[in-house]
């Protein structure tokens, strides 16, 4: 139950942190910590995070 | 690339009058108003004469999306129950029935899951792609993904688990592993035992009906990898079963759907991180529910929606038994989610304009939507619009539907106008676009042809806006912005959302709790358990199966075929067939062949594929050649071979089966001269 709790906390916090990098800030402070939240975001994933979008296409996407 | 296909020769940009017969090409130009004020009046004479039950609106949502929910608003404020759209067999088939089991359509939480199962579904980099790229970045994250699939797809060749299983059996699967689950007792039994209703119902309707051999047989695969998958799903820390138009597509959809939701339920995933979130209505807008004003149909109006006692599960009455507990949970009675609940069923509704029965419907609509060539049976459709008093399109190109039709009035296209995307309530993401280039000629929004419409029915005070900013305003009123505003302030605007909300409200249905055995179901007269059902299977007379699928990245639905650059890497329909039943029934690679079933015949070029299992061939959607003098509209189109009887319909939503009809396939005879790519501007 405890573990339930923190997990929802967390993806709850991480709904908060996605509010903050998709509202278009008027501060310069603000929007550079939203920009800087956002590459972090995608840095999760490794140096490339969408790299997949480059791989050759399939026989689905191509025929 | 959008552009190139929007600014484009063949585009409509003046409201345009038949002057020839239906069907035969011979057009007038007029100007907006003298439309309007001619449809208008043809329409009141019908309302006058059948009743607002004789109008019938087919809407493609995705195509229209600026519309706010005024298409339904307008139809109620004249009394009209009978709107149908595609979602009835793609993804608002699938909110309408969730709401059965739960009260709303879960959004999956790829962001936090560890497991997602892909049904059929596949999505890559050209198709589907906000889903591709969730996908792909959960597995990077190490979740697991199981793949129901009778084909090798990209998909399938990434899953942990790929289970091929025989096409159109997908909810006895899902039966499969909920046998699994309970008797491995694998489910969360807290959650089962304080939320659900119906379980040892449900219990005793596997034990019964799927035990694990049975559901071997039926589907193909065997019991050891059942078992298998469906302990990996319901083993992981969370898990999702993201929407898949697959099961909307399936004469026992009804049953796959719930099968689905129950899965989610039991396992502990609604409301979980990293599973189903029910996210309800977004408090920041004025939502196109509220809009629609779906409260101010009468009974009686709704009564006669046609496939309100046949087929009930999308229609008012389902809706009528949930309104006091969507009110409830939601705050609203009729939550439209994703444009697919209080509707209309399309078959029993061009059988109605068609025959007139159970009454004449004479008056159709058409708003940004290939009606002609979105539904089954193809034929009755054709039908169906031939015997209307009138008939009106809304579009941007000439397409077969609009060819049928007495007037057509020139749409414009997303880059044309602003919009406001609220999710489609599915979810409470809300967004805005920009418009980037005047509409070209007299093209005009959806809203101005409502509007327009309303004026001239009478109905003007309730379209006070002049524009759709005007109405954007109005419907961002609850945040406190203007619409401008709006767009200069937000990439995105998500609501708040906390998980485990039904822990203060309930769940959305008669009895507060997950529905295994619905009640609502039970009440509308059909089985409130999942249970299984195909359609006949392959004969001496149609050997093979066929489905209707896999997405073609250069087209949208049956859209953008006059588009030279993208015919050029798909110039044709194409039909899917492994080698050893190509040289069985005599196809050659690239040659033209016939395919038919009991509904009728189409043609398309061989395409020999290792992908797909024999017994079974791939036919793709939408099929039309503009550049042909009869548009092509009676050859190739899918709609044609789909048949909509009832062994082929699903029965509580009457929509027709896809995915596995018998058919037969032969090298094509008839001979067939077409103007090929040389015809397109």
């Amino acid at each position: 139950m405890i573990k339930k709790k923190l997990e929802a906390t967390k993806a709850e916090m991480g709904f908060s942190v996605a509010r903050f990098m998709l509202k278009k800030h008027k501060n310069p402070l603000l929007n550079r910590a939203a920009k800087a939240a956002s590459w972090l975001n995608k840095k999760r994933y490794g140096k490339d995070a969408l790299d997949f979008l480059d791989e050759p296409p399939s026989a689905d996407s191509e025929f | 690339m959008a552009h190139e296909v929007f600014d484009h020769p063949n585009r409509l940009t003046k409201p345009l009058k038949r002057i020839g017969e239906r069907g035969e090409g011979k057009w007038q130009e007029i100007s907006w108003p003298q439309a309007m004020d001619e449809i208008a009046e043809k329409l009141k004479a019908v309302i006058h004469q059948y009743g607002p039950e004789g109008l019938a609106v087919s809407s493609g949502p995705w195509n229209s999306s600026t519309e706010s929910g005024m298409t339904r608003r307008l139809m109620n404020l004249l009394g009209a129950p009978n709107y149908i759209s595609p979602v009835a067999l793609c993804l608002g088939n699938t909110a309408a029935i969730n709401r059965l089991t739960y009260g709303w359509m879960p959004l999956p939480d790829f962001e936090n899951t560890q497991c997602v199962v892909i049904m059929g579904h596949n999505p890559h980099n050209q198709s589907w792609v906000w889903e591709y790229i969730r996908l792909r970045l959960a597995e990077k994250r190490g979740a697991k993904l199981i793949c129901f699939d009778p084909r090798v797809s990209h998909t399938a060749e990434r899953a942990d688990i790929h289970l091929t299983l025989n096409p159109g059996t997908d909810g006895a699967l899902c039966m499969g592993w909920l046998s699994v689950i309970i008797e491995e007792e694998l489910y969360d039994k807290s959650f089962v035992k304080n939320w659900t209703v119906g379980f040892d119902a449900l219990k005793q309707r596997l034990r019964n009906d799927f035990t694990l051999d049975k559901v071997s047989r039926i589907t193909g695969v065997p019991e050891h990898q059942i078992a298998e998958s469906a302990r990996m799903y319901a083993n992981a820390s969370s898990a999702i079963i993201p929407w898949s138009p697959i099961t909307d597509q399936h004469v026992s959809s009804t049953s796959a759907i719930r099968a689905i939701s129950i899965l989610r339920a039991i396992t502990g995933n609604l409301d979980a991180p990293g599973g189903e979130m029910l996210m309800g209505m977004n408090p920041n807008i004025v939502t196109e529910s509220q809009i629609e004003l779906n409260d101010i149909l009468t009974d009686e109006q709704k009564k006669k929606q046609l496939g309100y006692d046949k087929h009930p599960a999308f229609t008012f009455k389902a809706a009528d038994l949930l309104s006091e507990h969507s009110e409830r949970v939601f705050g609203i009675k009729y939550p439209n989610i994703v444009k697919g609940t209080n509707m209309a069923v399309p078959s029993p509704t061009f059988r109605a304009m068609a025959y007139g029965d159970p009454y004449p419907v004479k008056a159709f609509i058409s708003i940004a939507n290939n009606a002609l060539m979105g539904y089954g049976n193809q034929t009755l459709i054709k039908k169906a619009m031939m015997n209307q008093d009138l008939n009106v399109s809304f579009e941007l190109f000439m397409t077969p539907t609009a060819n049928l039709c007495d007037y057509v009035l020139p749409g414009d296209t997303w880059l044309e106008r602003p919009n406001l995307m609220d999710s489609y309530e599915w979810a409470t993401m809300l967004q805005s676009s920009h418009q980037l280039y005047e509409p070209p000629g007299e093209c005009k929004n959806v809203y101005y042809f409502l509007k327009q419409l309303a004026d001239r029915m009478g109905l003007e005070k309730h379209f006070p806006w002049q524009t759709i900013t005007d109405l954007f305003d109005y419907r961002l009123q609850p945040l406190g912005l203007s619409f401008n505003e709006f767009r200069d302030s937000y990439k995105m605007l998500i609501a708040e959302y906390k998980h485990y909300n039904y822990k203060k409200t309930g769940f959305a249905t008669p009895s507060g709790k997950v529905e295994l055995y619905s009640s609502v179901l039970e009440e509308l007269g059909c089985d409130p358990l999942p249970y299984y059902r195909n359609v006949p299977e392959p004969c001496e007379e149609y050997p093979l199966k066929f489905f209707v699928g896999i997405r073609e990245p250069q087209f949208f639905q049956s859209s953008q075929r006059h588009t030279k650059a993208l015919r050029k890497g798909n110039k044709v329909p194409r039909t899917f067939i492994n080698a050893a039943d190509a040289e069985k029934y005599g196809l050659t690679n690239g040659e033209w062949a016939t395919i038919e079933s009991v509904a009728g015949k189409i043609h398309m070029l061989v395409l020999i594929r290792d992908d797909i299992p024999p017994g079974l061939i791939r036919v793709p959607h939408g099929w039309w050649l503009p550049e042909e003098k009869d548009l092509g509209a009676f050859e190739h189109n899918d709609g044609i071979i789909v048949p909509d009887t009832d062994e082929y319909l699903d029965r509580e939503q009457g929509i027709p089966h896809l995915k596995g009809v018998p058919c037969k396939i032969y090298p094509r005879t008839e001979s067939r001269e077409y103007i090929g790519m040389a015809g397109l501007s």
